[in-house]
């Protein structure tokens, strides 16, 4: 039996190459596999390959047009080409087969969750109920409530994922944001302390760390952070633009404007914002304290 | 704030429209593909009067040859309403002067607000003879970047049908499509939306 990284995107780039060749190894040792295909349709849909999906969807629908794992690949084959209503009828059709299949309820959550955050709420809880420790699910109910500025709400289903799932740094990141947006620097701090432990390859929880450090003051820390994320991908426009403000903040106006340049040739669009938002990092300078959210 | 933008199909080749930002015209039946997104399906679609068969379920079902035709007092409108405010981008009409003669609209005005009563005109357009798929900004704000305009976030859009050709009475829309702006994954916090895979990979679990 193939050991099976079932949760791709919580782990590093190589990790999920070897998930992928894991998976091309089952489907080649067991072609007519069913179980666990359903994740490696998602697995393809992190890596946005179009063709294998296809053709996995294909192939799990001629082995078993009956089987829930067959309808999921092809909503998620639907879902990657942003055919979103299409994605929804297949996920219903494999929770219809498959009523205790918790991802094809948590899968149509995520199709919902831009278009209908009461309809996507309904979905992941449906998901619950097939499978209360199906993290996937108390984590989209988490982004919901998040999106509804429901902070606490979205804390408790976050956790509850974390509690599941405790050594995912993505979901210690959602965590620490719920937290961050709470009002509560220090706990979120230690949240985004411990997610950057875990996976010190998890460029955007060491991005969030760093943001919270700035917030917090201490630009030392702040500047370490931003500087590894910059020299690990240079095109990171977000990155740039807190450097710059980092720096501007600790007083190095030189570093500071040659970051802005930078930021000015990776995204020239976006000129006229980066301006904008620097006016507003000098506002912040003359009035100290960063008004609170949440 | 309004804006009147001539538009004369005889005078223009496509290209030039779609340089000019303002128009793009697809002398086509079927609804071209465009890269906004179609949310139109989100709302709830009204039309001001409508003569049997011809109502304005006929405006969203992607058929060329069936057409809203209204039928009561002037003005004609459309009123399409969101669940929540929405952001819109475009507005993308099928009218036919070759097949509708005196009821092809010739002036339109888009309003936009938060309820039936608060709704504030955003776009005024005068159409000369025009065929085909005709899609346009529903905004005259030119946009951050300096490109396109400004997406307008608002939970009812109206139509307003102000004129027809040779002072027609009744009109005939044949499609419309509400279009948002093209989706920018910059979430709430970050003032970019991120692209680096090594940020992407972590931004959602699935």
């Amino acid at each position: 039996m193939l050991a099976v990284p079932i949760h791709p995107r919580t782990r590093s780039y190589q990790v999920v190459a070897q998930a992928e060749r894991a998976f091309q190894a089952v489907r080649a040792l067991d072609p007519y596999r069913l179980w666990d295909m359903e994740v490696y349709s998602t697995l393809l849909w992190h890596l946005q390959r179009t063709v294998q999906l296809s053709f996995l969807a294909q192939e799990l629908l001629s082995i078993e047009p009956r089987s829930s794992q067959a309808w999921i690949a092809i909503g998620n084959t639907f879902s990657l080409q942003k055919e979103r209503s299409q994605a929804l009828t297949c996920f219903r059709r494999a929770q219809q087969l498959d009523p205790t299949c918790a991802y094809a309820f948590t899968l149509a959550g995520h199709e919902f969750i831009d278009e209908d955050l009461d309809k996507a709420i309904l979905s992941f809880q449906m998901a619950l109920r097939a499978d209360a420790r199906h993290y996937n699910a108390w984590y989209g109910l988490g982004t919901c409530y998040l999106r509804k500025s429901k902070i606490r709400m979205a804390e408790y289903h976050y956790r509850k994922a974390a509690e599941i799932h405790p050594n995912n740094a993505v979901l210690l990141g959602c965590v620490g944001m719920a937290v961050e947006r709470r009002g509560d620097r220090e706990g979120a701090l230690a949240l985004f302390n411990e997610a950057v432990k875990l996976s010190p390859e998890n460029a955007l929880v060491r991005y969030r760390r760093a943001k919270m450090l700035i917030s917090m003051k201490r630009y030392e820390s702040a500047v370490r952070d931003l500087e590894h994320l910059r020299d690990s991908s240079p095109d990171e426009s977000n990155v740039i633009f807190q450097l710059a403000r980092a720096y501007r903040l600790i007083g190095d106006e030189v570093k500071s404007a040659q970051m802005l340049a930078i930021a000015r040739d990776v995204s020239p669009k976006s000129a006229k914002k980066i301006q904008k938002l620097m006016e507003t990092v000098k506002d912040e300078e003359v009035g100290g304290e960063e008004m609170d959210e949440g | 704030m309004s804006t009147v933008v001539q538009f004369s199909p005889l005078a223009t080749d496509p290209p030039a429209t779609v340089a000019e930002g303002v128009f793009l015209v697809h002398s086509i039946k079927r609804p071209p593909a465009l890269p906004w997104p179609d949310i139109g399906h989100l709302a709830k679609w009204s039309v001001s009067s409508f003569k049997f068969g011809f109502g304005p379920e006929c405006l969203q079902d992607q058929d060329p040859d069936t057409f809203w035709h209204s039928d009561g007092p002037q003005p004609h409108f459309i009123t399409v309403e969101f669940p929540r405010k929405i952001a819109v981008q475009k507005l993308s009409l099928y009218l036919s002067y070759k097949l509708d003669d005196s009821y092809t609209p010739a002036a339109l005005s888009v309003r936009a607000g938060t309820s039936p009563g608060d709704l504030q005109e955003v776009r005024a357009v005068t159409l000369d003879r025009p065929d085909g798929w005709i899609t346009f900004d529903v905004s005259a704000e030119p946009g951050d970047d300096g490109e396109g305009f400004k997406p307008i976030h608002a939970y009812i859009l109206q139509v307003i049908i102000l004129a027809n050709h040779m002072n027609g009475k009744d009109t005939h829309v044949r499609g419309m499509r509400v279009l948002g702006p093209i989706e920018d994954q910059a979430s709430w916090d970050d003032p970019f939306p991120f692209v680096d895979p090594k940020f992407k990979m972590y931004e959602h679990i699935r």
